[in-house]
């Protein structure tokens, strides 16, 4: 299995990865690079997608399954700048990295990391919005609560949070919002820390998708584009039940 | 106390928020005999409330579950029921250590041999039915909930690891693993510079986790086969085969697959050994509990820990108030209940 990559690329696939795990196991079939980890305590999970064509060569003639720690990969892309590219054989056990005059070889798990299958989950209400403005409103409730609340009602999204103390609330209406589906009031809360550690680490993807029903997971959506192409992920988060 | 299988295992030194948002199910016992011998007085006397009854472990109960909680574990305390008949042997051996050194203690105390004294008081533990009824007791006021195992505690704690009720298992005994325990979080209540009485030394105390998928990888085994490797080095409720160690065993079910082959190949006699197998891979269990965490009871912690055990409320209340918080977080859902 051969690749050629930018470095940003696979950079923004470690780095939303690694905001919920440090072990996943990669697919790269005829298609492309799938990835589905979830993290320890199964709170949020990761469903990914990075088509052959987001990539600068990609090729392989069958299915191939390795293991990983993510670091292990990050260590290697920390070698090198934004804007270089990186070749990837993988070998049995093995990941080559090649970086310009540089290779570096690095192991796979040696037991394999089990993908977990997807939630049943399909919820009817949803808000496509700016990323900028979800990220504006989980700063301002970062010191308020360790948990968000968001709301779908009369065409309009609220995030909001409230302590003892402090209150802090986003609305968004109709006119600001991209897109909406609202068949009812669903409102829902969830933990602030993996909110806030999958937007840091979506850096390409300028507006999200947010779906969600009363007490129910949350899906949130994003194509993350650039020169190489489109990709697809999907993030999803159990709700905290107040 | 357990197993001995540390030298044949890879153990990952760790932080406890690194499984911060985890349902952790807690080895009751195992723990409350942590307190007990932790949680001294600098003579080695336990802490005790002004009528004398002994409050080290309610302190640990109180204070270590609430530490843990603020690092966003929840756990899940289970006590023992009725020990197997196979463990009676193991029990009769612990009593008369504990009767040969309280008889050392006594002599020591007439000699005012004060670091004997100390070393030896923190070794005397007997965790008694009004303890584990206090600990309850408490747990129930502090709004967390707690299991009562038919059998074993450590197995029934290892059984809701091994089902994915929790998501690991907080022990110091590698039994937890022979048990199907997941991952095994050593350390986690008790850490940090502690001091080794025995030894007048001073060791730091790493929390560790130990995971069983990677283990029995590395060793190429299956747990029926770890299993075999206990019951060869000798657990509670066998004595195991003399000179045969962890990496014997090891190196011996490597070779030959089963205990049944090593017995027949080495002609070693281990009685009741399936029984034993039957304690650890057909546990008995119960699927009577309830994993529920509910508000805590402000007015009831103070009057027990407070009124009745003379607890300083300046020392309760900001803990009351971290338990308020870590409660709050404590309603995280998994997504295990939308598949």
């Amino acid at each position: 299995m051969k690749l050629k990559s930018s470095v940003s690329n696979l950079k923004e696939v470690m780095d939303i990865l690694s905001s919920i795990t440090n072990e996943a196991k990669l697919e790269f079939d005829v298609d492309g690079l799938k990835v589905r980890a979830i993290d320890s305590a199964r709170i949020a999970m990761v469903d990914l997608f990075v088509p052959k064509e987001s990539f600068i060569s990609y090729e392989t003639d069958e299915k191939v399954e390795v293991s990983v720690e993510l670091d292990k990969i990050k260590s290697v892309l920390r070698l090198a700048s934004q804007s270089d590219d990186l070749s990837l054989t993988i070998s049995g056990s093995k990941m080559k990295f090649s970086l310009g005059n540089l290779t570096k070889t690095i192991s796979t798990l040696d037991t394999f990391v089990n993908s977990p299958k997807l939630p049943t989950v399909d919820p009817k209400n949803y808000v496509v919005i700016r990323k900028a403005d979800l990220d504006k409103g989980l700063r301002a409730a970062t010191d308020v609560r360790d948990s968000i609340k968001f709301t779908i009602e009369d065409k309009r999204f609220e995030a909001s949070s409230k302590s003892e103390s402090e209150e802090v609330n986003l609305v968004i209406d109709n006119e600001n919002l991209i897109e909406i589906r609202n068949q009812e009031k669903a409102s829902s809360s969830y933990p602030l820390d993996y909110l806030s550690k999958i937007i840091r680490a979506i850096s390409f993807a300028e507006t999200l998708k947010i779906a969600f029903n009363n007490d129910y997971p949350l899906v949130m959506e994003f194509n993350f584009s650039n020169r190489d192409g489109v990709k697809v992920a999907r993030f999803l988060l159990a709700p905290r039940i107040e | 106390m357990g197993v001995n299988l540390e030298p044949i295992l890879i153990k990952h030194k760790t932080r406890i928020k690194d499984f911060s948002n985890s349902t952790v199910s807690v080895d009751g016992y195992n723990q409350l005999y942590q307190f007990l011998s932790g949680i001294r007085q600098p003579d080695g006397t336990p802490l005790m409330d002004m009528n004398g009854n002994v409050t080290s472990h309610l302190s640990g109960i109180f204070y270590r579950t609430i530490s843990l909680m603020e690092e966003g574990l929840k756990p899940v305390y289970v006590f023992d029921g009725k020990p197997s008949s196979l463990k009676l042997r193991t029990l009769e051996e612990r009593k008369a250590i504990k009767e040969n050194s309280e008889r050392e203690l006594e002599k020591a105390i007439m000699n005012s041999d004060r670091e004997k004294i100390a070393r030896l008081k923190r070794t005397i533990n007997h965790i008694t039915r009004d303890m584990v009824d206090e600990c309850k007791q408490l747990l129930t006021y502090m709004g967390l909930p707690f299991v009562q195992a038919p059998s074993e505690g450590e197995c029934q704690a290892s059984y809701m690891s091994s089902v994915g009720k929790v998501n690991a298992v907080i022990s110091q005994d590698y039994d937890c693993l022979m048990f199907g325990g997941k991952q095994v979080l050593r350390n986690f209540t008790i850490y940090g510079r502690r001091r080794v009485s025995s030894r007048n030394i001073y060791v730091t105390v790493d929390p560790e986790y130990i995971d069983l998928r990677e283990n029995l990888s590395n060793m190429n085994i299956s747990r029926s086969q770890l299993v075999d490797i206990g019951i060869l080095v000798g657990t509670d409720f066998n004595s195991g085969v003399e000179r045969v160690g962890p990496k014997t065993a090891l190196n011996l079910i490597q070779k030959y697959g089963t205990l049944e082959e090593v017995i027949r190949e080495k002609n070693y006699r281990i009685p009741m050994y399936e029984e034993v197998r039957k304690i650890f891979l057909e546990p008995e269990v119960t699927e009577d509990f309830n994993i529920s965490f509910t508000e805590p009871d402000e007015e009831k912690i103070y009057s027990f820990l407070c009124g009745r055990h003379n607890f300083s409320e300046n020392r309760v209340k900001p803990y009351v108030e971290k338990l308020k918080v870590s409660l709050q977080r404590g309603n995280q859902s998994s997504l295990d209940s939308f598949f």
